[in-house]
C-alpha cells in the first residue's frame, strides 16, 4: 500500500506489529516441526 | 484458578496447574498426582525439572508467564506454545487482508479524498492474496510464510 505523505506513528506501529507477527511464525513452524519429529512413532525396520 | 494442559498434542495425560491471584500458592499436578508446590512465581525464577516415568522431562518456570515444557517443547495451550506464535503469524496475514479489503471497499464506494491515488481493485486483489497466504500459513506452510513476509516487506517499502 502506498500512501501520500509520510506514514504516521500509528501506521508504523501497525506495520512493525505485523512484521513481528509474521517473523514469529518462522520460529513457531520450526518448533512445531521439531515437536512432530520428537513425538513421531519410530518407523518400522525393513528386513 | 486451575488450568490443565495435555502433555502432548492429542494426549489424554494432562498437567494441572492451580494458583491463586498474582501467581501465589502454585500447585503442579500430573495425572491428578501432586508433583510440587511453590509459594509464588519468584520460586520459579529458575527452571524446575521433573523426570517422568517414560524418561521424558517436564520443566516449569516463570518467564513471561508460566512456562511449561516437555522435553524442551512448550505444552499445548501453555503461554509459550508454538501454536500461539503461529496464530500471530497467520493473524497478521489475515489482518492485512481485512485492512486491504476494507480500504478497497471504502475507495470503491465512497472514494474519499484522503485515499486518493489508491486503486480499489488493487487493494481488493491484495486483500484476497493475503487472505489466501494466511490460510496456508495456518496450514503450517513455511514457504508461504516466507512468501508473505517478502511480499509484505516489498508492499510496505
Amino acid at each position: 500500500m502506498q500512501g501520500q505523505g509520510g506514514p504516521s506513528g500509528a501506521a508504523i506501529g501497525i506495520r512493525v506489529a505485523i512484521l513481528v507477527g509474521l517473523f514469529q511464525g518462522f520460529g513457531a513452524l520450526r518448533s512445531l516441526k521439531q515437536e512432530r519429529q520428537a513425538t513421531a512413532p519410530p518407523s518400522p525396520e525393513v528386513a | 484458578m486451575t488450568k490443565t494442559y495435555p502433555l502432548r498434542r492429542g494426549a489424554a495425560e494432562r498437567v494441572e496447574l492451580s494458583y491463586d491471584k498474582g501467581f501465589k500458592n502454585i500447585v503442579l499436578r500430573l495425572g491428578g498426582q501432586e508433583l510440587a508446590t511453590y509459594p509464588n512465581k519468584s520460586a520459579l525464577k529458575d527452571p524446575q525439572t521433573f523426570s517422568l516415568e517414560d524418561g521424558s522431562t517436564l520443566q516449569i518456570r516463570f518467564k513471561r508467564g508460566l512456562d511449561l515444557r516437555l522435553n524442551g517443547h512448550a505444552l499445548p495451550g501453555s503461554t509459550h506454545d508454538a501454536m500461539n506464535y503461529l496464530r500471530n503469524a497467520y493473524g497478521a496475514a489475515y489482518a492485512i487482508a481485512i485492512l486491504n479489503i476494507l480500504l478497497g471497499l471504502i475507495v470503491l464506494v465512497a472514494a474519499p479524498s484522503f485515499l486518493e491515488g489508491f486503486s480499489p481493485i488493487g487493494l481488493l486483489i491484495a486483500g484476497v492474496i493475503y487472505g489466501a497466504l494466511g490460510y496456508f500459513i495456518q496450514r503450517q506452510s513455511m514457504i508461504v510464510l516466507a512468501v508473505a513476509t517478502v511480499f509484505y516487506c516489498l508492499d510496505t517499502v
